[in-house]
């Protein structure tokens, strides 16, 4: 498979204030691939992409483009890459129709092929409402929708997409990611997703890079880097309103349990004694207090807090792209 | 199956002409909302110069009459042209705006030109008011050599303004530029009155100022002297608008640092 980019010692010092955004990251992406780059906030996820995408200048390193270096020569990255950036102006005087039409035709599509696709679009998404009002006034989650739209135009052989769903509808996210799962299976569309959202990184991605403190922390699919946490499981646990002062002795004797709040408690274990585990707490608390429970695999939350030793404060937004 | 398209190194000239056209669409449609108030800015300004300058002086003879009213023009242009789109490329740089059209796979010059015809249409509506004003108020009416000037002028000034944009680290730096260019340019160079007016070494500063060709070949050309001194300013006018228009793309980066 060819690869679409190769990411060698990248190096991002911001001048002002002296800031290490990215220290010496390496990685592959190939065509085709969807792939993730996972991380709290303030880790040097954007910073990565825009430098991928030909926008930030980077300190060291090198990037290869279908065999471009874009350090050297960014010029080449707009003709294979659609960018979305978190920042969402230049369209605000635009209807909604013309940003998309317009982008597609600056993008090198005809006359005919830019209705098309934005009239397709628009239908898809639902947004005829939308289609000849002007971005500037819209909701700050439909000014974003113009900004992605545009990005598809012409169909880039590579998406960098930087938190796209950010402020999207349940509904209007659950159509984007069909959209962008249809364009990587029918075109074979690199898809780049820049995400703290733990279930967009757990569901649509195959391969992820975990970014923390401007360092690449993990790279691989979900399941290899859940591997990383040793093959533990999880078993929540929630207590009946009367019960908690009998239950939360047993449970208090368990290895490996945390009391996390009065009635809720998380108990850690072996992959291979997670039945044992239920057993033992079904038998005793059954008919003794027990509300409700769930056996939780290892997350990306559990990878991240292994890899990096910290706790994840990032977005846990259920029901995203699943 | 996404074929890799091919890195096309060559000029695209019809590709860069429809861009050209569709960058210029997007940058006129904040004139959907805001036409008025551009107007008023462009307008006002030089009107009132040049109104207050005729008060100012008092009956004074037609070649005086001339000066106030081509100083005017150019104090216009300089306002509506650089000021004004110097200004707005700070704002959209501020705004992070050129990220959108950094990662469009169209040429920075044509770029760069879409925006500078912008300004020169933005500034065509003042610029005509002015002229009528002039001609009917104070009987000086405009040459078909001075409306060649004049084009050619409003491209240096805007060119300049986006130079000033672009090089701005800031969108507050390119406004403070802008502000302290323009009264060199209006008041510094000999747009008002003679060369000869200014001191020694002003007289050489005013040299490396495009608005003082500008002045010497309107009036030159109101005054129908077409010939020898007046090519020579066009040439240098041309220099300068390809210096600011052609050379400067080339040199701009697009990337943040």
């Amino acid at each position: 498979m060819q690869k679409a980019y190769t990411v060698e010692q990248l190096t991002k010092v911001y001048k002002k204030g002296n800031v290490s955004a990215n220290d010496k990251i390496d990685l592959e992406i190939a065509q085709g691939e969807i792939f993730g780059v996972f991380g709290p906030n303030g880790a040097g996820k954007t910073t990565l992409v825009r430098q991928m995408a030909g926008l930030l200048r980077p300190t060291s390193g090198r990037i290869f483009l279908f065999n471009h270096d874009v350090v050297a020569k960014p010029g080449a990255v707009p003709h294979y890459v659609g960018y979305y950036g978190q920042m969402v102006v230049g369209l605000n005087a635009h209807k909604f129709r013309e940003a998309l039409y317009i982008t597609g035709r600056l993008r090198g599509q005809s006359k005919a092929d830019a209705h098309k696709q934005t009239d397709s679009l628009i239908e898809r998404l639902d947004l005829k409402d939308l289609a000849d009002r002007l971005v500037g006034k819209l909701s700050g989650g439909e000014k974003r929708l113009a900004a992605l739209l545009s990005t598809f135009m012409n169909y880039p052989p590579i998406l960098i997409l930087d938190e796209p769903t950010n402020e999207l509808d349940p509904l209007r996210r659950r159509l984007v990611w069909e959209y962008l799962q249809e364009l990587n299976h029918e075109r074979g569309t690199t898809i780049i997703l820049v995400t703290h959202n733990l279930l967009e990184a757990e569901w649509v991605v195959e391969r992820l890079a975990i970014i923390d403190s401007a360092k690449l922390r993990g790279l691989g699919t979900p399941g290899e880097l859940k591997r990383l946490t040793g093959d533990t499981v999880r078993l929540e646990v929630r207590l009946r309103d009367g019960h908690e002062v009998e239950a939360e002795d047993f449970l208090a004797a368990i290895p490996e349990s945390i009391r996390v709040r009065p009635g809720f408690w998380q108990i850690t274990t072996r992959r291979e004694k997670s039945t044992t585990l239920l057993s033992t707490v079904f038998e005793r608390l059954a008919t003794a207090g027990l509300d409700d429970f769930r056996l939780i695999m290892p997350t990306l939350e559990d990878v991240y807090i292994k890899l990096t030793g910290k706790r994840w404060e990032g977005n846990n937004e259920p029901d995203t792209a699943a | 199956m996404n074929q890799i398209p091919q890195l096309n190194k060559g000029l695209n000239f019809w590709k860069n002409i429809r861009d050209f056209r569709w960058l210029l669409c997007s940058q006129l449609f904040d004139l959907r909302t805001m036409w008025y108030w551009y107007l008023i800015h462009t307008t006002f300004t030089a009107l009132f110069l040049m109104v207050f300058l005729v008060f100012f002086v008092g009956q004074v003879g037609p070649e005086r009459v001339r000066f106030i009213f081509i100083g005017s023009l150019i104090a216009n242009m300089a306002t509506g042209m650089m000021l004004s789109l110097g200004q707005t490329i700070g704002r959209l740089k501020y705004w992070n705006a050129f990220e959108h059209y950094a990662a469009l796979p169209i040429s920075k010059t044509i770029f760069v030109a879409a925006l500078t015809m912008r300004g020169v249409i933005v500034a065509a509506p003042s610029l005509l008011i002015m002229l009528m004003v002039g001609g009917i108020v104070l009987d000086v009416w405009i040459t078909p050599a001075a409306l060649l000037i004049l084009m050619l002028g409003g491209f240096t000034m805007a060119g300049i303004g986006a130079f000033i944009g672009f090089w701005s680290p800031t969108g507050e730096v390119a406004g403070i530029a802008t502000q302290v260019v323009h009264p060199f340019f209006t008041f510094l160079a000999p747009v008002f009155f003679p060369l000869e007016h200014l001191p020694g070494t002003l007289q050489m500063v005013a040299r490396f100022i495009p608005t003082t060709y500008m002045a010497e070949a309107l009036r030159a050309a109101m005054a129908g002297r077409i010939y020898g001194e007046f090519w020579m300013n066009i040439l240098i006018l041309v220099a300068f608008t390809v210096v600011f228009l052609g050379l400067m793309p080339l040199k701009l980066d697009w990337r943040a640092r």
